[in-house]
């Protein structure tokens, strides 16, 4: 190779930077048309287009989700979907969960959030009806927890899981009870 | 003013241009590969329930998540349906071409369609459910990008051994490494001036909330309550090597505190928070890009130095090379 094909590569490396620069600070090219579009999908394919503020500027909420399944009996029974067979796929659960926390980075306008919260719940419920085929009904509780600060500990305070929204799913009859 | 040019523009080039041995790009190739394929391993029980239309995220929600026109598993599940392969079939069928193109790239066999496949694949299962993604997801999507447009077969791979590709230092591999380094130098900068703007990393609140937070506790942390200046003084810590990175990294004289400081961080993560693919990846990127000898003196000083880390850096090899000569 020449150098002057070089130089060429050192220059669409500097444009490269710029674009992780550009990301990194949260730049929205979209405003552009389609070239903020086209230099959008280059940054999806490159992870060129992503911030990097983990734990930034601080812890946020946490959320955990709880479903309580009632049979056709009303029998109510407490299950999960973590398996913790690793905590690398709890985390992963765990991330889906969070999409229905109020500060989650999906949503800025309530009504969205409420949307989508709804659609994660209905999706979770979903894959809970799926693995418990006696289920009727099953009943999504989103917790958020609340930490406690270091002065507020010391005073005696303690973190605690607060329940911030609640669905419930119903289906006429269970998938036991369905002939096949 | 013309010489000082000409001398800036002949100092770039070298910077940027000058042959290098592949090795740094080799021992991030192989680290990568080897952390992804663990991640594969950690996550195999629930590849369907992350992927597929009746898994955690259902049908048309995880399409809302996705960006238009990228590739996903569904799609893919989509084609092969017409070969009568169904949707679990058909990404089990991904999952394992992606573990394959891993060991391939961990082994340097066909490097470069490999990364490209690995690369290609692990896109298409980020895309395919956003909600699931994190830090892990990203930082790897980066490097295989990089990874596959650099030689990065042509050190400790077995394409050199089969005599496939040529190990001879290249510009292309130090122009991959100067470009790997520069984004990891913007990446601490970012990262360290988000940290810095909230008042939890200086307070020591960062701390202590990360570490007695249910999803990331490991361990019983809550005696730190007694020691507050130990969490204030991780939080100015992180923030110090973070934001010192980008100048620290690269003489000579602080470049091993800041790889030190930078696994140590990394590794702290793993152990005390339970990230341990997070953990392990960010720990590999710094020795792998700052402290493997991109030198090509290094191979020929002899094979006892090739196959080592170094922490030689450019002037010091030069002066190394002077001597070889005299």
């Amino acid at each position: 190779m020449s150098t002057r094909s070089y130089s060429a590569l050192i220059l669409l490396g500097g444009l490269h930077l710029l674009l992780v620069i550009l990301g990194a600070s949260y730049t929205d090219l979209s405003a552009f048309g389609p070239v903020g579009e086209v230099i959008n999908y280059y940054g999806e394919m490159t992870g060129s287009n992503k911030s990097y503020g983990f734990f930034a500027p601080g812890v946020g909420a946490q959320a955990r989700t709880r479903f309580e399944m009632i049979d056709a009996s009303g029998k109510s029974t407490q299950v999960s979907l973590e398996n913790s067979r690793s905590h690398e796929a709890d985390l992963r659960i765990n991330n889906i969960t969070s999409q229905m926390t109020p500060d989650s980075d999906e949503v800025d306008v309530e009504e969205v959030a409420r949307d989508l919260r709804r659609s994660v719940a209905a999706s979770l419920a979903g894959k809970v009806f799926g693995r418990f085929r006696t289920a009727r009904s099953v009943i999504v509780h989103v917790d958020e927890f609340n930490p406690v600060d270091m002065p507020e500990y010391r005073l005696g305070q303690r973190p605690k899981w607060e329940e911030i929204y609640q669905a419930t799913f119903i289906q006429e009859k269970a998938a036991s009870e369905v002939p096949k | 003013m013309k010489s000082f040019m000409r001398d800036a523009a002949a100092k770039a080039q070298r910077f940027f241009l000058e042959p290098a041995s592949a090795r740094p790009l080799a021992a991030l190739r192989i680290g990568l590969a080897l952390t992804l394929l663990g991640q594969a391993y950690l996550v195999r029980s629930e590849i369907l329930e992350l992927f597929s239309s009746s898994g955690y995220v259902q049908g048309a929600l995880s399409q809302s998540f996705q960006v238009p026109g990228t590739p996903t598993v569904l799609m893919f599940a989509s084609w092969l349906s017409h070969l009568s392969v169904s949707e679990d079939l058909a990404i089990y069928i991904l999952g394992s071409a992606y573990v394959l193109s891993l060991v391939f790239v961990a082994l340097g066999l066909f490097t470069r369609t490999s990364l490209v496949m690995a690369w290609f694949l692990h896109w298409t299962f980020m895309n395919s459910n956003d909600t699931t993604n994190y830090g892990a997801d990203l930082f790897a999507q980066v490097f295989l990008f990089y990874l596959m447009l650099s030689p990065a077969g042509s050190a400790w791979s077995s394409d050199v051994h089969l005599g496939r590709i040529d190990s001879k230092p290249t510009s292309a591999a130090r122009l991959s490494l100067r470009l790997m380094q520069f984004h990891l130098c913007i990446m601490y900068l970012a990262s360290g001036i988000e940290k810095a703007s909230g008042i939890q990393w200086w307070n020591g609140e960062l701390l202590w909330r990360a570490l007695n937070t249910p999803i990331y506790k490991q361990y019983d942390m809550s005696w730190m309550i007694d020691y507050p200046y130990l969490t204030q003084l991780g939080g100015w810590a992180t923030l110090f090597f973070e934001l010192g990175y980008i100048v620290f990294i690269w003489p000579r004289s602080t470049r091993r505190w800041w790889i030190m400081a930078m696994v140590g961080l990394h590794l702290g993560i793993a152990v005390f928070m339970g990230l341990g693919v997070f953990g392990v990846l960010m720990a590999m990127l710094t020795p792998a890009l700052f402290a493997v000898s991109a030198e090509p003196q290094a191979v020929a000083i002899g094979a006892h130095r090739s196959s080592r880390y170094s922490w030689r850096d450019d002037a010091a090899s030069t002066a190394l090379r002077s001597e070889q000569a005299t």
